[in-house]
Formats: C-alpha cells, structure tokens, sequence
C-alpha cells in the first residue's frame, strides 16, 4: 500500500511541476520580442522534464519495491520530490535564460531612397 | 470551428449536467474494444467520479479556461490525491477489503484526465449562456 502512496505523491508533483513550467513558459511567451524563443523553449523543457522526471518516479520507485517498510517509502518519496525540485529550478533557470541572451528582431534594413 | 479558450464566467447547468453523464459514457462508447476496459471503468470508477469529480468540476468550471490539458491534469491531480488518501488509510488501518480496491484505483489514474478533458470538451462545446438569461 506504501507503495502506492509513493507513486501517487511523485507522479502528482511529477504533472504539477510539469503544468507549472508549461504554465510559465506560457506567460513567457506572451512578450513580443522573445515570446517565440520563450514558446519553443517551453515545449522542449517540458518534454524534457517530464521525460527525465519520469525517469526518476521509476528509479526510485524500486527502493519500497525492494525494501516495502514505511521508513523506505518515506525516504523514496523525499528523494524524488527532492530530484523532481531540482530539476524543476534547473529547468526555470534554463528557460529565464532562453529568454534573457534572445536575439533581438532581426532589422529589416531600409531601402536606399534613390533620388 | 474557432475555440474559445476564455474561462466560462457563468456556469451552465444544462451543459454541466450532460457534460458530466456524457463524458465517461462516450469514452465507454467509443472504447468498448478495448477489451471492455472502459466499460468497467464506468461501473467502477463512475461513483467515485460523480461523488469526488462533480465538485471539483464545478469549482474549477468557472475559474479555469476551458483547455482540455488543464482539466487533464485536474483530473489526474485529483484521482492522485484519492489513492494517497485511500493507501495511506489502508496502510494505517489493514482490511482485506483494500486489497482489490487500492490497485483496482490505478486505472483511475488513466481514465480521469480522459473523462475530465472529454468533459470540458463536451461542456465548451455545450455551452450556451444564452440560455441563462430571460428573453425580454
């Protein structure tokens, strides 16, 4: 039953974190200079963090399967919320940045005025 | 057809009603081959939906834009919050009674972010505020 529990509290704040991200990248997106850069940033981190965070609820997921004790179920379910909050910094970290070294609109150059 | 995707400031009962009934029953009806799974979610898992999913769809109907994801989520956020409940009181007060019940409630896990978003799909679709106003 442990063990059920651990999947239940790690893949909620596997898909909230994920919704966050997806959540902020959205409201990212809505400046009109980098909101493209920001947009696809988005979608590529947050594939990447649910895949990885995935990744990680499964990993994890074989120490109560191993050991089933509360203790175990408890230190698996902190290590993954601890993971998963780390990857989540680092994702925002890596989104703000997108945002911030953006390349501004290129300048359409004018057309010489032939007198 | 354009989707609106601002929130539904005023709720429609008539919408609610049959977006609710309608959602799992359509996703029964169109997945009936798939073993009968989702037809036995329906008998399963349709009272847990009715008595834990009718008001949590009824707050979040009119303060979250109807995008199928966001209810998917939801939906999913839900159904994860229940089974902690359910297998931490199972793993607090052992019963035989848990132990079909607790790993039958995975396939909720599945089945709610489908019948949340085809609901908010059925709902947005449904919709007529029209119908909420007196014709003078």
């Amino acid at each position: 039953m442990l063990l059920f529990v651990y999947f239940a509290v790690t893949l909620a704040a596997l898909v909230a974190l994920g919704a966050m991200i997806h959540a902020i990248s959205g409201s990212l997106a809505q400046c009109p200079d980098t909101g493209r850069a920001a947009r696809a940033a988005g979608l590529t981190i947050t594939s990447g963090f649910l895949a990885m965070g995935g990744g990680v609820v499964l990993l994890i997921g074989t120490l109560p399967m191993i050991e089933p004790s509360a203790g175990m179920a408890l230190f698996a379910m902190g290590l993954a919320c601890l993971i998963l909050g780390l990857g989540f910094t680092q994702a925002i970290t890596t989104l703000r940045s997108v945002v911030v070294v953006a390349p501004p609109k290129a300048q359409v150059p004018m057309e010489p005025i032939l007198a | 057809m354009t989707v609106k995707l601002e929130p539904l400031p005023t709720l429609d009962p008539i919408a609610f009603t049959f977006a609710l009934i309608g959602a799992p029953v359509l996703v029964a009806v169109a997945g009936s081959w798939v073993a009968l799974i989702p037809i036995a979610a329906l008998i399963f898992g349709g009272p847990v939906y009715l008595i834990l999913g009718t008001p949590i769809l009824l707050w979040m109907v009119t303060r979250y834009s109807p995008k199928a994801e966001t209810y998917a989520c939801a939906g999913f956020l839900a159904m994860c919050a229940l089974i902690t409940g359910v297998s931490l009181w199972a793993a607090v007060f052992p019963s035989p009674a848990f132990n079909d019940l607790v790993p039958l409630s995975v396939f909720g896990l599945i089945f709610a972010p489908i019948w949340s978003a085809n609901f908010v799909v059925l709902y947005r679709r449904w919709y007529r505020p029209s119908r909420l106003y007196p014709v003078l």
